[in-house]
């Protein structure tokens, strides 16, 4: 296998591991009042749909600065937890957007340097994403059934339309260019945003719903379907294009109905922290990453 | 998240504008709070600020100001009353500022009374008339529309379901006068959005209420007895001395939380009641019918506050003008537009009296306007060479006496250079009178008489109680004859 296959193999496992990690624990703002539900994916899946297109007809400076700006959102969103002061995050967020944006002006498409750098800044957009999906009391239901429709929709994108190239081509030397890549001399593999976030989204969702075993069994098929699509196409035994998606989607789906078929029902959050706490150190900073109702549960015991 | 994001901005901008509320989104805001309530065991420490911010004074004045002027303009254009009171008076509501709101006279009770049509905003839909009880005097009539009881319902659902005071097992037992059609028209709403099974069970029998308090139920995902008690203090106190005549304990019941209204609540009442009752909690709330949904609610260090997206508060002192800290002064409420649409009332004389607090509070409500509790109606207080002496004053000193039967039934007057004082007691012993006696004077009542009798029918002058709103059933009866 080449160099390519196991950079990005490393990051499509990086991505699982760091999100499992930040989930266990720390909890990431979420608005007081909200669950993420069906509609929400309804409101995901269109808009998967629209903004390549959208990304496609806007200047690629107002397309760069877009990103740049949802990049920051998500690096503060992911780091203020961790860093604790407000000043701190937004240093850090900055630090991290300028690095990719110096880096897609300094090296743009022309090779691995760019890539290096946006591989990095993706996983961490993974883990921010999932873990605000997540912790936002995503139901595992939603997200086969989200992942259901990225499998269709990313495989009628990559395979049969030009939109999914056409925006790769585009975007390839933008800041937060939406996939993590490697280039060799013979060309090179990939991994699409949808994949990482789908790699990294599982196992916390699974976990959340079905507990500890659902969790590493989502993080293991996951890893495993992305290590063999990719070396599928490493080993060229497909001419055309094809998304992990299109593979990972109905993995997620069937381990969806395995689950739920043994177990019945999905725990809430509430369910699920009570039978698995957070991992905290013993100080308030900590205790702070708590959700509500167990910070209330530890004061009175004080 | 989506939708929660959309119903959220869509109340915003009722509550910044002042435009109608739009049901379906409040319907999908109470939604999505019992959603997240279920997923996460709790809402987020900020949703309390969904309903409405806390304001710092100077927001206070521009959001209440420009809000004030708006139905002012809205008032003397489309309400008889206001039309001739604005004419009459040469004001012109469009150049009303904060600093001008005090020159616009305050709303009678009387007022209200005389001619409750012309404070009807013409294009308003009334669909429902709200007769005050008439505790004190003639019933004030109040219209409301469709839209203002279903967003009423809604945002009673919501504040109760932030605040975690009820829940969907919740069994809700409602005893208050049935003649409070819009409250309990209200309160049935709140409980369906929750999902809580409710019931009037009105003003009958202490017997027959506590029996409803203590039977069991197996509905389906529900407490099996009523866990919340919506009442009046008296009647609370009719239940207390009921329940330890017949010899039930907090085993027999299984009440959480009791929401009081209507009329001051003792320390004495709070005591009693944790002994009938156990651990259920005291919720004390202020509202009144000509000013609803603009109402008070008491936080844990016994502040009453007011939530200023919803309606001005204004405090006048008894002697006219503005009160200084610690002195009594009287609610001036204006319930503002879209919360209060049909019947406009600007600057309304509660003549509910509290205290000026004389330190800004540091409760868990501390960013809302707040004052002391409710010391009582102004015309049934009295005034002394030593000052005041209201209402709460003397229940609260009453019904710490174990000897005088809850709710205490007394009466006060002014006599020579303070007050006198009659209470029926269960006995008039000189211990018993004694004992009364200490505890007025302890309170800093200048105590000139005091009469002590054992019949209610024996009290010259006594203060009118809700709880005497008694409506009769036939249950009891049956039962025995069974």
């Amino acid at each position: 296998m080449s160099s390519a296959y196991a950079i990005v193999l490393a990051h499509g496992v990086a991505a699982p591991l760091g999100a499992w990690w930040y989930f266990r624990r720390f909890a990431v703002t979420r608005p007081p009042v909200g669950v993420f539900n069906e509609r929400d994916v309804v409101f995901m899946s269109v808009a998967i749909v629209v903004v390549p297109f959208v990304y496609l007809a806007l200047p690629i400076a107002v397309v760069a600065t877009l990103l740049c700006l949802v990049a920051l959102n998500l690096v503060y969103v992911l780091v203020r937890p961790i860093a604790g002061s407000a000043q701190l995050t937004l240093g850090l967020a900055l630090a991290a957007v300028a690095a990719d944006a110096l880096a897609a002006i300094a090296y743009g498409s022309a090779g691995n340097s760019f890539l290096a750098v946006n591989n990095v800044a993706l996983v961490l957009l993974a883990v921010a994403v999932a873990n605000l999906l997540a912790q936002a009391g995503m139901r595992a239901s939603s997200l086969a059934l989200l992942a259901g429709f990225l499998a269709l929709y990313d495989g009628v994108a990559t395979a049969a339309l030009p939109v999914m190239r056409d925006l790769f081509e585009r975007l390839g030397g933008a800041p937060f260019a939406p996939f993590v890549a490697w280039r060799t001399e013979s060309g090179g593999l990939g991994l699409g945003l949808g994949d990482l976030l789908v790699l990294a989204l599982a196992p916390l969702v699974f976990r959340k719903a079905f507990g500890v075993p659902a969790g590493a069994a989502a993080a293991a098929v996951s890893v495993a379907t992305a290590a063999i699509v990719l070396a599928v196409l490493e080993l060229r035994l497909l001419e055309t294009a094809f998304p992990v998606l299109v593979a990972l989607g109905p993995a997620v789906v069937a381990q969806y109905a395995f689950w739920i078929h043994r177990r019945g029902c999905e725990r809430t959050t509430r369910e699920y922290l009570l039978a698995e706490p957070n991992v905290s150190s013993p100080n308030d900073a900590a205790a702070s990453r708590k959700p509500a109702f167990l910070r209330e549960h530890a004061l009175e015991r004080r | 998240m989506i939708e929660t994001a959309a119903a959220q901005l869509r109340l915003g901008a009722s509550l910044v504008f002042g435009r109608p509320f739009s049901t379906r989104s409040l319907d999908r805001l109470v939604e999505s709070i019992q959603a997240t309530i279920r997923e996460f065991g709790s809402v987020g420490d900020e949703a309390g600020e969904l309903l409405g911010p806390a304001l710092d004074d100077d927001a206070l004045r521009l959001f209440a100001g420009r809000r004030f002027r708006k139905l002012a303009v809205r008032a003397g254009r489309d309400t008889r009353y206001y039309r001739e009171l604005f004419a009459g008076s040469g004001i012109d509501p469009r150049r009303l500022d904060w600093d001008a709101i005090p020159t616009v006279p305050a709303t009678t009770k009387q007022a209200l009374r005389d001619d409750p049509d012309a404070f009807v905003r013409a294009g308003s839909r009334p669909v429902l008339r709200g007769l005050t009880t008439g505790t004190t005097g003639r019933p004030t009539s109040v219209f409301f529309s469709r839209e203002e009881l279903d967003a009423g319902a809604a945002l009673g659902a919501a504040d109760l379901l932030v605040r975690g005071q009820v829940s969907a097992e919740d069994v809700f037992q409602i005893c208050v006068s049935s003649r409070a059609f819009h409250a309990t028209i209200v309160s049935a709403g709140v409980c369906a959005r929750i999902g809580a099974p409710a019931y009037l069970a009105g003003l009958v029998e202490p017997e027959y209420a506590l029996r409803l308090l203590a039977e069991r139920r197996s509905l389906p995902g529900k407490k099996e007895r009523a866990s919340i008690l919506s009442t009046y203090p008296s009647y609370l106190g009719e239940l207390v001395e009921t329940a330890r005549r017949l010899g039930f304990g907090p085993s027999d019941f299984g009440l959480e939380r009791i929401f009081l209204s209507g009329e001051v609540v003792s320390g004495g009442l709070r005591a009693r009641a944790a002994a009938v009752f156990g651990e259920a909690s005291l919720v004390e709330v202020y509202s009144a019918t000509e000013i609803v949904p603009f109402g008070g609610a008491v936080c844990s260090q016994g502040h009453l506050h007011f939530p200023p997206s919803s309606g001005l508060l204004e405090l006048v002192s008894l002697d006219g003008g503005a009160p200084q800290a610690g002195e009594p002064a009287a609610i001036v409420a204006t319930p503002f537009p879209p919360f209060r649409d049909t019947t406009l009332v600007l600057r309304y004389a509660t003549e509910d009296v509290v205290r000026v607090l004389d330190r800004r509070p540091d409760c868990e409500l501390r960013a809302l306007p707040a004052t002391s509790r409710i010391v009582g109606k102004l015309r049934l207080a009295v005034r002394h060479d030593g000052g005041w002496t209201f209402p709460r004053d003397v229940v609260d000193a009453l019904e710490e006496v174990e000897d005088v039967p809850l709710p205490a039934r007394y009466g006060f007057a002014r006599h020579e250079d303070g007050v006198r004082v009659e209470v029926v007691a269960r006995t008039t012993a000189p211990v018993t009178r004694a004992a009364i006696a200490a505890s007025l004077e302890c309170r800093g009542i200048p105590l000139r008489e005091l009469r002590v009798v054992t019949e209610l029918s024996e009290l010259r002058a006594p203060l009118p109680l809700r709880c005497d709103l008694r409506e009769h059933t036939f249950a009891l009866r049956d039962e025995v004859s069974a």
